[in-house]
């Protein structure tokens, strides 16, 4: 295996940390949620915690117009580059067609803070091409929403996809991990076609932005089996997170052998989230950070969600002194911001009393049918193959055959249909979540948009 | 079998409204995969990233020289009035120090020497490099302008404090919200709800240039703006 497997010891690694101090300086307006002020918080505390010593610290170049294009259509870029506050007027057609304005406002300063938060991510996979560093942190990324000609979820510009093309150049295959409340939809839509990029999210899934996640979406053409989606219900814990991300990331990286990580650390899935309904402590959450380190593979740790600035902080203070193997104090130390953080002035959070509606039998479930998938996938070239045993030759049959290559206006034969088992719904039904701007946004357009008359745009394979 | 069990067996339940479909077009919706070619790894055209602090192997110091340099800095910054953390948190890691320390190649007292530390990670987009704190004055009129505008940095900038950069504004509010000046501030706006709700349309921009223009640029701006009301529960100046 290209990871060489697990390190059963933590082993030394040196951490490059991506911060510009502009970034706490850019404000989506009044009644956003989304405040790039808690990078600056993280900072502080990164920095008053001594764990700054143990980092390599650079401020990331700013990602030019040309690197934002390798993804990002050229006049979506245009756009972000020309439309201001002062100027929004000539530009209100652009503004519904790439969706900037509700969620997504227009904010001064806009381009400049996609150029950072790219930049940071595109500096990060640099410096793990050039195998300068283990582990690349950049905190002012992880805006996996974006997609290529349009803004959604608070997100502009895709850092991690821009990230993962600069690691492709270098690395074989490149798995995306993403831990956020919400599912990573940019990032899977960008790497849906293609067997390089492995796309595994983790996220509430039921009437909950941005709609997408299905456990039966996994991918399209040579991209088939490549996307997982795990869609979760609301108050998952710790102990029942970690029962279904290690098996399954442990799956990942024997079939996938992933020669590069990038796990996008969204702290939205933490307890106490404004936006978001899970049940995670910082140490559920860091587990999963902990989990990548223990593997001898390039990794690359991006932000994401979160909703309530000061366990933002909290999140990824605790997630950076994981990435140097440091421990730190409960007691919080003396920063700038300090006072955000009371009344108890901890690092970690409780969880709440909140019911898990993720039972034993429901994650056992998923776990089966995501580990099932991935059994399917081709072993890597580097892993010796094996002859498939008779007795799951026989096993096979040309029904699937016959079903994939069905003309899809005619109805299937009986004896195929007959044979079909109906989905059980089991991870399909979710209620109505309060406070989620994108949430309501969203249905909000799709209700006007379907009053309208307007047509959905087909979904083309 | 009957034409009603036929209409039987095609039917589906409707897709419930929120789901949505990752679509599948490479010109449109999909990353351009680049040719992996072991023999030929493209090189980065990126340009260098400043280095800040970086870890040594042979030659850093250690944690307690660290320290104690850090404790001597302190001294400096205390020697020549600059704002100095707490009693008790001086061995606390400082950017600025750090990077000199790095920069003269891990010898402290060449690091000492070279105080006063520029500040290297300034943040010199949003905030302009001569910009000093705010006096009373603009204090005032920040207070006066939250009440009015709410946390609408562009128009408090561009109605009552043009001289700064809305970066500008943005950290100060976070630094004052610390202050027992905003504690203050807050208790005498227990239920403070602007009189602008701030609003992204285009025409409420164009209605707060023209009373821009009205008032001149530093002009107090007393009218209200003739915004539909909304729904929106009152601000509480959450971080």
């Amino acid at each position: 295996m290209n990871s060489n497997g697990p390190l059963m010891e933590h082993g030394k690694r040196r951490v490059a940390y991506y911060y510009d101090s502009n970034i706490g300086n850019y404000y989506y307006g009044q009644g956003h949620v989304m405040k790039p002020h808690r990078i600056r918080m993280t900072h502080h505390l990164v920095l008053n915690y001594g764990l700054y010593r143990n980092l390599e610290i650079f401020r990331p170049f700013p990602a030019s117009f040309e690197d934002m294009t390798r993804f990002h259509s050229d006049e979506y870029m245009t756009f972000l580059k020309s439309a201001n506050p002062d100027n929004l007027k000539s530009f209100n057609k652009q503004m519904l067609k790439f969706n900037v304005g509700e969620d997504c406002p227009l904010f001064d300063g806009l381009y400049e803070f996609c150029q950072l938060s790219s930049g940071g991510s595109l500096a990060a996979a640099t410096k793990l091409n050039k195998q300068k560093v283990d582990i690349a942190i950049n905190w002012m990324g992880g805006l996996h929403h974006a997609k290529k000609s349009e803004a959604s979820g608070f997100c502009y510009t895709n850092d991690i996809v821009l990230g993962i093309l600069e690691l492709l150049k270098y690395h074989k295959r490149v798995l995306y991990v993403d831990i956020d409340v919400h599912h990573g939809d940019g990032v899977e839509e960008a790497f849906y076609t293609t067997d390089r990029v492995m796309t595994v999210s983790f996220h509430k899934y039921g009437d909950f932005f941005p709609g997408t996640g299905d456990l039966k979406d996994i991918g399209a053409g040579k991209g088939k089996l490549y996307s997982v989606n795990v869609p979760l219900r609301d108050g998952i814990t710790d102990v029942s997170y970690q029962s279904i991300f290690k098996p399954i990331m442990t799956k990942v990286m024997e079939r996938f052998d992933p020669c590069a990580v990038v796990l996008q650390c969204g702290a939205d899935s933490l307890n106490g989230d404004r936006l978001g309904p899970f049940n995670l402590t910082l140490k559920g959450h860091g587990e999963c950070a902990r989990f990548f380190r223990s593997y001898n593979v390039p990794l690359m740790m991006v932000g994401g969600g979160g909703y309530t600035p000061r366990n933002v902080a909290r999140c990824w203070t605790y997630e950076t002194s994981i990435a140097v193997d440091k421990e730190v104090p409960n007691e919080l130390p003396y920063n700038d911001y300090f006072e955000y953080f009371g009344p108890n002035y901890r690092l970690h959070i409780e969880s709440s009393n909140a019911a898990n509606e993720n039972s034993s039998d429901m994650l056992a479930k998923l776990q089966t049918d995501v580990i099932a998938n991935l059994e399917q996938l081709t072993f890597v070239p580097s892993v010796q193959m094996r002859p498939i045993p008779e007795d799951a030759l026989s096993a096979l049959n040309d029904d699937s055959l016959i079903a994939d290559q069905a003309n899809p206006d005619k109805r299937l034969p009986p004896q195929i249909t007959d044979g079909m088992i109906q989905d059980d719904g089991d991870f399909y039904d979710g209620e109505r979540e309060g406070d989620d701007r994108r949430n309501e946004s969203d249905a909000k357009r799709a209700a006007q948009f379907e009053s309208e008359g307007g047509e959905k745009r087909q979904k083309t394979e | 079998m009957s034409g009603f069990d036929d209409d039987d067996d095609d039917y589906a339940p409707p897709p419930d409204p929120w789901k949505r479909s990752i679509r599948v077009d490479p010109v449109l919706f999909q990353a351009d995969v680049p040719l992996f070619n072991e023999a030929t790894v493209e090189e980065s055209a990126r340009e260098d990233d400043t280095i800040l602090w970086t870890i040594d192997q042979t030659n850093q110091p250690s944690d307690e020289v660290i320290d104690n340099y850090l404790k001597d800095v302190v001294g400096l910054r205390k020697a020549h009035d600059q704002p100095c953390p707490p009693a008790g948190t001086e061995s606390r890691d400082d950017e600025d120090a750090l990077c000199a320390l790095y920069r003269s190649n891990f010898d402290t007292e060449k690091a000492k020497e070279s105080f006063p530390f520029p500040h290297i990670n300034a943040p010199f987009r949003t905030v302009r490099s001569d910009a000093l704190g705010f006096d009373e004055s603009e204090a005032k009129a920040f207070e006066e302008s939250l009440e009015l505008y709410g946390k609408d940095f562009s128009l408090i900038r561009r109605l009552r404090l043009p001289y700064r950069k809305v970066g500008e504004l943005i950290e100060y509010y976070y630094q004052w919200k610390l202050t027992p000046g905003y504690r203050v501030w807050r208790d005498a706006h227990p239920q403070h709800a602007p009189v602008v709700q701030p609003h992204l349309s285009a025409a409420w921009h164009q209605q707060a240039a023209q009373l821009e223009d009205q008032n001149g640029q530093t002009g107090f701006v007393e009218a209200s703006f003739s915004e539909p009301s909304t729904s929106e529960e009152p601000s509480t100046l959450t971080n």
